[in-house]
């Protein structure tokens, strides 16, 4: 067989072996993404439980919290399907 | 810690209108002039110690002379500060378009009930760490019993938040690491995760307050008491919360007694009155070391007022008064 053969060869077992991992991993990094996602929803709440009105004891201490969680919750209510944010004490668009 | 016997923290709380400002003031007296340097900080909102004390005393520690040094935390003052820190931070990391809406909403947060308090708190811890290793005592003049009592309870209660807030956030740490891994990224790429930094930082706050307010030979609480039935009952009920919460109790001050060379039919009858109350004392702080103060014909003001109250501390060996 000749070297370049070979080469083509190697590219299509390759080929064959990526796509074989990706079938693996794609349900398996969506399984992640959705337990992060899940993560990050209850961590929004106990931060900002406050504005849904849910005491919270630590409401003042979490203020800090805000600017690095903008785009985050952004993020949240157009998963949610609601377009603009839906509190009126958080409006991040 | 340098302190032969052990205690650098005391708190005088009671009944408002007792004489906490006076006797507080009184006990750091008697610390400084035993060559303790001692900071007295007033934690009630309506701060009285400046006019105890005929100086105007602010944010800023005052020396009042010699080893006493006096100071008012402001509340108010603080939220704003912890304000401003918030939006520069904001500034740094969100759309200009947003600021206006977000910072609107920060100041409705601030203005929310627990803002005082949780600010007050913070003022506190950041004033033990600050006084710690300048002071060889701090005493607290706290407002009115219940005000004292929930912002004692608040490192336990906020702690237990935090700590689950923190839970989560580890967990979603792994989670991304997982996901990362999965992805043939490297280990190491990941960025800092600001928010945990944030909420790690508070956690070893209120760590370092419990660590702090919950050790008997480190921190006391001392109640301000009249001969009176009101102010005994709060003190009591106070002292079975502190009790529960771990807060060691130091003693009693028993304020404004009537002197035995107080005549008049009238007083005499008082005095009878008196006595079941000091008999009420006994009762439920007998346990506890106690110093009896007579009520003066005339006001007490300035430092020559509370140094007769500061001398008989002194003499009784309140509170650990070295010699």
């Amino acid at each position: 067989m000749s070297e370049k053969s070979l080469s083509r060869w190697r590219r299509g077992l390759k080929a064959i072996k990526d796509f074989y991992e990706e079938m693996y991993f794609v349900p398996y990094r969506q399984t992640i993404k959705r337990e992060i996602r899940d993560e990050e929803d209850v961590f929004k709440l106990l931060a900002f439980s406050e504005m849904l009105g849910i005491p919270n004891p630590v409401s003042y201490y979490t203020l800090e919290l805000m600017p690095f969680m903008l785009e985050d919750f952004h993020e949240w209510h157009r998963r949610m399907g609601m377009e603009r944010s839906p509190l009126d004490g958080f409006r991040c668009c | 810690m340098k302190d032969p016997t052990g205690e650098r923290i005391a708190f005088f709380g009671g009944k408002g209108g007792v004489g906490k400002t006076t006797c507080s003031a009184a006990y750091a007296l008697s610390l400084a002039e035993r060559g303790l340097r001692t900071l007295l900080v007033s934690t009630d909102p309506a701060h009285s110690l400046g006019d105890l004390l005929g100086v105007r005393v602010g944010d800023e520690t005052l020396q009042v002379e010699g080893g006493l040094y006096v100071r008012e935390i402001d509340p108010e003052g603080a939220v704003h500060r912890y304000l401003a820190e918030v939006k520069d931070n904001l500034r740094g990391l969100a759309a200009p378009r947003l600021w206006k809406e977000v910072e609107r909403q920060m100041d409705f947060a601030s203005a929310s009930p627990g803002a005082d308090e949780a600010a007050l708190f913070d003022e506190i811890v950041s004033v033990i760490l600050e006084a710690e290793n300048t002071y060889d005592r701090i005493v607290f003049d706290t407002a009115p019993t219940g005000h004292t009592l929930r912002l004692l309870s608040l490192p336990e209660l906020m702690g237990v938040w935090i700590e689950g807030m923190l839970a989560r956030r580890r967990k979603t740490r792994e989670w991304q690491r997982m996901l990362h891994n999965a992805s043939g990224l490297a280990d190491d790429d990941q960025p800092e995760d600001r928010v945990y930094t944030l909420l790690q930082r508070r956690k070893n706050r209120f760590a370092y307050a419990r660590e702090r307010l919950l050790n008997p030979s480190y921190t006391s609480f001392y109640f301000v008491v009249n001969p009176e039935r009101l102010s005994i009952l709060e003190a009591f009920k106070a002292r079975e919360m502190l009790n529960k919460y771990g807060v060691s109790v130091g003693g009693t001050v028993v304020n404004r007694i009537l002197p035995a060379e107080a005549d008049g039919a009238f007083l005499a009858q008082r005095r009878e009155q008196e006595k079941r109350y000091l008999q009420e004392v006994e009762k439920r702080f007998g346990d506890l070391p106690a110093v009896h103060i007579p009520l003066e014909p005339e006001d007490i003001q300035g430092i020559d007022g509370i140094r007769r109250i500061a001398e008989r501390f002194q003499r009784e060996r309140f509170g650990g008064i070295p010699h």
